[in-house]
């Protein structure tokens, strides 16, 4: 039988998705707050706690892998591969470009939320490729 | 790589989500599959071999240059 997800397993997924947002969102204030700390514990546990706030997501992914066939797989597959390469050459591009003094180098992007607009993208962008070449 | 999975499906009057449920995958799976964009793995083209009963050979088939 196909991996079909029934109806209470998506309801967990769906608060999990949930609980992963909030932690993502607390996890990076409170990294915010201890990495300018004055004591370098502070600092590491600031880095600890970024990294940590990124686990239910991760899991999320994972067990979405883990439900899917090995075609949505491939899907998922080359779209990370493509995110790679393309989020490679928006860093190295926007490096250059800050360089060159084409934009302020006092402003940033959020590196999180840029990577995971790339990857969504990309694998969006994929599926609908092996959709349309018929 | 061309197959015979429409007119295996169809002599036996499945849908692709029949074909789907009964190797373990999407009939998204099947569908891309049946129309060439993805090459399914070695357990799949058994799986869907075992169903039609027949062998993988009589679904899928090398085309000229491959």
């Amino acid at each position: 039988m196909s991996k079909v997800m029934p109806l209470n397993q998506a309801l967990k997924f769906f608060l999990v998705m949930v609980l992963a947002l909030v932690v993502l969102y607390a996890g990076g204030a409170l990294s915010d707050r201890l990495v300018t700390n004055q004591s370098a514990g502070l600092r590491w546990l600031g880095v600890a706690a970024a990294l940590v706030s990124l686990g239910p997501w991760l899991w999320i992914i994972f067990q979405s892998l883990s439900h899917a066939d090995e075609y949505h797989r491939r899907i998922a597959l080359v779209g990370t591969a493509a995110a790679f390469v393309i989020d490679l050459l928006f860093h190295v591009a926007l490096n250059v470009i800050v360089g060159a003094h084409l934009v302020s180098s006092t402003g940033s992007l959020p590196a999180l939320p840029v990577a995971m607009g790339i990857w969504l993208l990309s694998v969006a962008v994929t599926f609908l490729y092996y959709r349309a070449s018929l | 790589m061309k197959n015979r999975l429409r007119v295996l499906r169809a002599e036996r009057n499945w849908s692709q989500l029949e074909v789907g449920n009964r190797v373990g995958v999407s009939r998204q799976a099947i569908n891309a599959v049946e129309t060439g964009r993805f090459d399914p793995s070695l357990p799949l083209a058994l799986k869907l071999a075992r169903v039609f009963e027949t062998t993988v050979e009589s679904i899928f088939e090398l085309e000229s240059g491959e």
